[in-house]
C-alpha cells in the first residue's frame, strides 16, 4: 500500500504529468529513477571496454575505426545518464571511480569477453538491439522529462550501432566457411545471454516501481518479445540457428530451451540440461563474469589493480 | 556531402565526401546512396566516388541539417 504522497504522484503521472525536477518527486520516485539511471549508465559504460578490446580483431582499419566510434558513443551515453543523476545529487566521480567492479549494475553479458570479430558484431546486433528495445520504451513512456529529451540522441546513435552489427552479421553469414561458423558460435552463446538480460518473467514479477511511476512502459516479457521479434527473423534470414521460434497460433515467440538455465563462462556454453531458478540466476549475476574486474579497471585505471592499472 | 552527379547513358556516378576519413558510417552511406539511385527509373549502373577535396567543414551543414542536429541536442 502506497502512502498518500506517493499515491498522489502516481495519480498525477497517470493523467499525463511530466516530472521536470527534484521538486516534483517523491522519495519513492527518486529512488526508482536513480536505480534506472544507474543500470542505464553502467550498461553503456561497461560496453565501452568490452567493445574496445574487440576492435583489435577488426578485419580492416575502417571497421576498427567504426567500432572505436561506437565506443565513443557509448561513453557519451553513460555520461548522459550520470549527468542526469548529478541533478539528483549523485556524485559522478563516485559513480565512475568510487565503486568496486562488482558494484556496477550492468548486465552479466557485459562481464564476458568478446574474443573475435563475429562476437563483436553480434554484440552490436544483439546487445545494442536490447539497448534500443529498452531505451526506446523508456523514451516513449518515461514520466521524467529530462530523460525523455536526452534519449533522442542516444536512440539515434544506437540505431547506427545496430545497423553496423546486422550488416556485418549478414556479411559473415554470406562469406561462409570459418566466418560463418564463428558467427554461429557467437549467436549460440549471445542469444540466450541477451534473453536473460531482460530479467524476471512477468509471472514472477507483477509490479515494479519503474512501471508504477511510468519510468518505462513495457514489462520484461513484453520487451523480450520485442527483442525476439527483430532478432529471430534476422537469424532465420541469414540461415543462422537461434534457440527460439515464432508460434503463429498464439502468436508469440517461444524460447526453445529451459529458460533460465546454467551458463559455463569459460566454455561460453549454455547448459540446456541444467535449468535454474531465477534466484540461482541472480547468484550467478552477483558473482559477476570473467571480465568484470578487468573492464572496470580499464575505466578506473587503478595502478594497484590485478592488471597493473592498464587502461586501454 | 554530395559534391556532384554525373550521368552517362544509364550510368550514374555520385561524387561525395565525408566528415572525416575515419567516419564510421562511410560504408552505410555509400550503400544508401547506391540503393536510392538504383531505384530511379532508367538507371542501370551506380558508382559512388569518395573524394576528400575540397575538405568538409562544419560550414557545409545546411540549415535543415542544423535543425535536425539541434533536435538531438547537438549544436553544430
Amino acid at each position: 500500500m502506497l502512502d498518500v504522497v506517493e499515491q498522489a504522484l502516481v495519480d498525477r503521472i497517470n493523467t499525463g504529468f511530466t516530472v521536470e525536477s527534484e521538486d516534483d518527486m517523491t522519495p519513492g520516485y527518486k529512488r526508482a529513477l536513480i536505480v534506472q539511471l544507474t543500470v542505464q549508465g553502467d550498461t553503456e559504460l561497461l560496453s565501452a571496454p568490452a567493445y574496445y578490446l574487440a576492435t583489435r580483431d577488426a578485419p580492416t582499419i575502417n571497421s576498427r575505426i567504426a567500432v572505436t566510434a561506437i565506443v565513443h558513443d557509448e561513453l557519451g551515453h553513460a555520461n548522459i545518464a550520470y549527468r542526469l543523476m548529478e541533478d539528483l545529487g549523485v556524485d559522478k566521480q563516485w559513480l565512475l571511480f568510487g565503486r568496486k567492479p562488482y558494484e556496477f549494475k550492468h548486465p552479466y553479458g557485459f562481464d564476458q569477453p568478446l574474443e573475435n570479430w563475429a562476437e563483436m558484431v553480434v554484440a552490436n546486433g544483439f546487445f545494442d538491439r536490447a539497448g534500443i528495445t529498452l531505451l526506446s520504451d523508456v523514451h516513449e513512456h518515461t514520466s521524467y522529462g529530462p530523460l525523455k529529451r536526452a534519449l533522442v540522441k542516444v536512440d539515434r546513435e544506437e540505431v547506427l550501432h545496430l545497423r553496423h552489427g546486422e550488416s556485418w552479421m549478414k556479411r559473415l553469414a554470406k562469406a561462409g566457411g570459418a566466418a560463418r561458423e564463428a558467427l554461429q558460435r557467437a549467436v549460440d552463446w549471445m542469444f540466450p545471454m541477451t534473453l536473460e538480460w531482460f530479467g524476471l518473467p512477468d509471472t514472477l514479477k507483477r509490479h515494479s516501481d519503474q512501471l508504477l511511476y511510468r519510468l518505462k512502459g513495457k514489462t520484461n516479457d513484453e520487451l523480450r518479445q520485442v527483442w525476439m521479434s527483430a532478432t529471430v527473423p534476422l537469424c532465420e534470414g541469414i540461415g543462422i540457428r537461434a534457440p527460439a521460434h515464432h508460434d503463429a497460433a498464439r502468436p508469440v515467440y517461444v524460447i526453445d530451451y529451459p529458460f533460465p538455465c546454467q551458463y559455463d563462462p569459460e566454455a561460453k556454453r549454455w547448459l540446456f540440461d541444467q535449468p535454474l531458478t531465477w534466484d540461482q540466476v541472480f547468484d550467478r549475476w552477483k558473482a559477476r563474469g570473467p571480465m568484470n574486474q578487468r573492464y572496470v579497471e580499464m575505466l578506473q585505471g587503478h595502478a594497484d589493480g590485478p592488471f597493473g592499472g592498464r587502461r586501454w | 556531402m554530395v559534391y556532384g552527379i554525373q550521368i552517362e547513358g544509364d550510368g550514374v556516378c555520385v561524387t561525395m565526401t565525408f566528415t572525416s576519413i575515419g567516419c564510421p558510417a562511410i560504408d552505410m552511406l555509400c550503400d544508401d546512396v547506391r540503393q536510392a539511385v538504383r531505384a530511379v527509373p532508367g538507371v542501370r549502373d551506380v558508382r559512388v566516388a569518395v573524394v576528400w577535396s575540397p575538405p568538409w567543414t562544419k560550414d557545409k551543414i545546411s540549415e535543415r541539417g542544423r535543425q535536425a542536429l539541434a533536435l538531438c541536442g547537438v549544436v553544430a
